[in-house]
C-alpha cells in the first residue's frame, strides 16, 4: 500500500516559491487591468449549496463537482466557477447599486475530473463578469478587458477566438431538429465532423443553402470575410440576429483597436446550454488548452430571481504559468543578518528598520560563524549579508562585487532619517533610489 | 517556423496515411523502412512524424505534443477526447458491431443484465445504454474477445468486424450494427487556430485526394 500521506492526490499540487511568485504577479497583474476597466474585486464562497450550481442555466455537469453534506444533510458543494456564485450575489445582493455591474474575482475553483496531467482539480481562475447589459458594447468591452490582461502580462502571441452559438441555435430552429439531433450536430460542428454533419442535413427537408451553412460551419473561421459567406438568403431572425451582433462586437473590437488579436469562429458550439450569445475562448502557443473563456449568459441571472444581460470572462492562471514557464518572478535583493554572540539586539533593531524601508531583511537562524552563514546566504540566493558585532559595529558584504563596507547601526540607519528620495509614505521593493546600503 | 507534429497510429493505418503525405509532397520515405526509429523529421516542410499505439494518438493530440493525428474512429469513440476530427480518410473501413451466437439475432432487447464484453467499453456502453435503453453489464477485455461467449464470459462482444472471418470461424454472427468506421484526420484545436494556414494547407490537399480516389 502506498504511504498516502507522502503525496498529494490527483489533480492538485504545490506551488514553490519561484512559481508562486511567478503566479502572484501575473494575479496582481490580471487584477489591476481589470480594475483600470472599473471592475471591482470580490469573494464568494468556496463552497455553497449545491442547489446553487445546477439547473437550468448550469455550465458544470452534476459529475464534475465535488459535493458533501452539512449537519442538515443539505448538499453542498466547492464552487466549479466564479460566474454562477457572483450571479447569485449579484441578482440577491445588489438591487440597490446602479447597473451595470463590474466584478472581477482571482481564487481557486474545483472540479471533479478525471484528472490527466493538464487536467487539474484544483485551478486558479481571474476573471470579470459585466452584469446588467445586454448591448454588444459589453461583449466587447469584456473581451477588449481580457485582452489587454493577457497582454498586461507579457503574452503577445494569441489568439482570440469568438462565436455567436444562437447563429446556430437559430439554424436548428429553422430546421426543426429534436433535443438530441441538436446535440449530435453540435457535437459534430464543435469537433469540425464534416462528414458527420452530412449524415445529418441529407436526412433534412430544408431550405440547400441552409444544409450547405451547416455543412461549411466548422469551416467559417477566420477574418471578417466569414460574414459574406455566412449571410445567406432564408436566414431566419435568430441567425440573422445572432450575426449583426456578432459582426457589431467586432466592428467595436475594431475601434478598441485589437482587432489583431480577434478572429472569429462560427463553428464554436460549447456549452450552448449555458451561454447565449457570443462566446470566446482565447489560445497560445505552448497550452494546449484555452487559456480564457467566456461569453454572453443572458439566461443565469434570471435563476437567481433577476432577469438581466450579462457577459463574463475567466482566465486560467495555471495556463498562463504554463504559457510563461520560461519566465522568472523579478528578483528583489535581500539580506541576511548575522549576529556575533551577544549583538541579536542590534540584529533586530537593524532587520527592523530594513524592513520598514521595504527591504527584504531575513536573520540566520543556523548554527556556525559568519562564514557559515556567508556560505547559506548565497546558496539561499540572497543579494547580500550584514554581520552585526556587538559593539553596534557592521559590516554589509554585497555578494555581486564582494565589496565589504564597515559602519556601525547608528551611521547606517541614520542614511534613512535623512533620505527624503524615499520619503515616498509606500512600502516599497527597491524600486527607488533609497539609499538603504544594497545595491540594485 | 515550429515544427508540426503527425502522431500515427502504429501499423497499417500509417503506411496508408505515409502514401498521401508523400503524395503531397511531405518527405517520410524513412519511414518505410524497417527502422526502429519512432520519430522521423522532414526538414525541407518543417514536419515530424511520429509512431505511436493506435489508443495514445487521441492523447497525444489532444495534449498539443501532436498538433496532428491519424487514427481510427473507434479509438476516437472509445476515448471522446476534444479534438477537431477534419477529414474522413477513407481507408481502414469496418464497423463496429455487436456479435454473439446467432440464435440471440433479435432478442438482446429481452435479455436482463445482459453481459457485454468489449474492448470498447465506453462504445457498448453508448450504444446499450444512450441509444437503445438498456441496463447491461460491461465486462473489459484487452484481446480474443470471440472468446467470451464461448466460454459463457459474456452473452454477446463488442467488437470492429472486417471481414467476419474470425467471427465464423469461431461461431458468431454479427447481430446489430453500431456504427461505420474508418480511418480520420485529427487536428489539436489549439495548433489549429495558432497555425491555421499550414494545417489547413494540409486538410485540403488530404481532401482533394481523397475525392479523386473516391471518383
Amino acid at each position: 500500500m502506498s504511504d498516502w500521506k507522502l503525496h498529494t492526490p490527483n489533480g492538485v499540487n504545490d506551488i514553490l516559491p519561484a512559481e508562486c511568485a511567478m503566479k502572484r504577479e501575473i494575479e496582481a497583474s490580471l487584477n489591476a487591468v481589470f480594475t483600470t476597466f472599473g471592475y471591482k474585486e470580490v469573494e464568494t464562497p468556496s463552497f455553497e449549496y449545491y442547489d446553487c450550481y445546477i439547473g437550468e442555466g448550469g455550465q458544470i455537469s452534476q459529475e464534475n463537482m465535488f459535493k458533501f453534506f452539512d449537519e442538515q444533510g443539505r448538499i453542498l458543494a466547492l464552487r466549479p466557477d466564479f460566474t454562477t456564485s457572483i450571479a447569485r450575489m449579484a441578482a440577491t445582493k445588489a438591487a440597490d447599486t446602479p447597473k451595470p455591474l463590474r466584478y472581477c474575482y482571482t481564487g481557486s475553483v474545483f472540479r471533479a475530473e478525471q484528472t490527466q496531467g493538464a487536467r487539474q482539480r484544483e485551478f486558479t481562475q481571474s476573471g470579470i463578469e459585466l452584469i446588467g447589459s445586454y448591448s454588444p458594447e459589453a461583449d466587447a468591452e469584456v473581451i477588449a478587458a481580457v485582452i489587454e490582461a493577457v497582454l498586461g502580462v507579457g503574452i503577445e502571441e494569441f489568439s482570440m477566438e469568438i462565436g455567436q452559438v444562437a447563429f446556430f441555435n437559430g439554424l436548428v430552429e429553422q430546421a426543426g431538429l429534436d433535443e438530441k439531433s441538436i446535440e449530435t450536430l453540435r457535437e459534430r460542428i464543435d469537433s469540425k465532423d464534416s462528414v458527420g454533419i452530412k449524415k445529418i442535413t441529407d436526412k433534412l427537408n430544408i431550405d440547400d443553402d441552409i444544409k450547405k451553412l451547416m455543412i461549411d460551419l466548422p469551416y467559417l473561421f477566420g477574418d471578417d470575410s466569414i460574414f459574406e459567406k455566412a449571410y445567406v438568403k432564408g436566414l431566419n431572425q435568430t441567425s440573422k440576429l445572432a450575426l449583426d451582433n456578432l459582426k457589431r462586437i467586432y466592428e467595436l473590437l475594431t475601434l478598441y483597436g485589437l482587432d489583431g488579436y480577434v478572429s472569429l469562429d462560427l463553428g464554436m458550439l460549447q456549452s450552448i446550454d449555458y451561454y447565449t450569445g457570443s462566446i470566446f475562448k482565447c489560445y497560445t502557443h505552448g497550452v494546449a488548452f484555452p487559456i480564457c473563456a467566456g461569453g454572453r449568459y443572458d439566461n443565469l441571472m434570471g435563476k437567481f430571481g433577476e432577469n438581466a444581460g450579462a457577459v463574463g470572462a475567466a482566465i486560467g492562471v495555471n495556463r498562463l504559468l504554463t504559457a510563461m514557464s520560461d519566465e522568472k518572478a523579478a528578483d528583489y535583493p535581500s539580506t541576511l543578518i548575522f549576529a556575533e554572540k551577544n549583538a541579536e539586539g542590534i540584529a533586530y533593531e537593524l532587520s527592523a528598520n530594513l524592513r520598514v524601508n521595504g527591504c527584504i531583511a531575513e536573520n540566520y537562524l543556523g548554527i556556525g560563524n559568519y562564514k557559515a552563514a556567508e556560505r547559506y546566504a548565497k546558496e539561499a540566493g540572497h543579494t547580500d549579508m550584514i554581520r552585526v558585532l556587538a559593539n553596534g559595529k557592521i559590516m554589509i558584504k554585497e555578494f555581486q562585487t564582494g565589496e565589504i563596507i564597515e559602519t556601525t547601526l547608528d551611521e547606517f540607519v541614520g542614511y534613512y532619517e535623512d533620505d527624503d528620495d524615499c520619503d515616498c509614505g509606500h512600502e516599497h521593493h527597491h524600486d527607488h533610489d533609497c539609499n538603504c546600503g544594497h545595491h540594485h | 517556423m515550429d515544427y508540426l507534429t503527425v502522431a500515427l497510429a502504429k501499423g497499417r493505418l500509417a503506411e496508408m496515411a505515409m502514401d498521401i503525405f508523400a503524395e503531397i509532397g511531405m518527405d517520410c520515405l524513412e519511414m518505410k523502412e524497417k527502422t526502429r526509429k519512432l520519430i522521423f523529421t522532414d526538414e525541407k516542410n518543417k514536419m515530424k512524424f511520429i509512431l505511436v499505439k493506435a489508443s495514445d494518438v487521441p492523447t497525444y493530440v489532444e495534449y498539443g505534443a501532436a498538433d496532428i493525428g491519424i487514427v481510427g474512429k473507434d479509438t476516437l469513440l472509445e476515448d471522446s477526447r476534444n479534438l477537431y476530427e477534419m477529414v474522413d480518410l477513407g481507408f481502414g473501413k469496418c464497423k463496429m458491431a455487436v456479435c454473439g451466437p446467432a440464435e440471440l439475432k433479435d432478442k438482446l432487447g429481452g435479455i436482463t443484465d445482459l453481459r457485454v464484453a468489449s474492448k470498447y467499453p465506453n462504445i457498448a456502453l453508448r450504444y446499450f445504454q444512450d441509444e437503445k435503453g438498456q441496463t447491461i453489464e460491461i465486462i473489459k477485455l484487452n484481446g480474443s474477445v470471440e472468446l467470451a461467449p464461448l466460454v459463457g464470459l459474456s452473452d454477446v462482444i463488442v467488437d470492429i468486424v472486417e471481414t467476419g472471418k474470425t467471427l465464423k470461424e469461431n461461431g458468431l454472427d454479427v447481430l446489430e450494427d453500431v456504427c461505420e468506421l474508418s480511418a480520420r484526420f485529427v487536428v489539436n484545436k489549439v495548433s489549429m487556430k495558432m497555425e491555421t494556414e499550414r494545417i489547413m494547407d494540409i486538410v485540403t490537399k488530404f481532401q482533394n485526394i481523397i475525392r479523386e480516389n473516391e471518383e
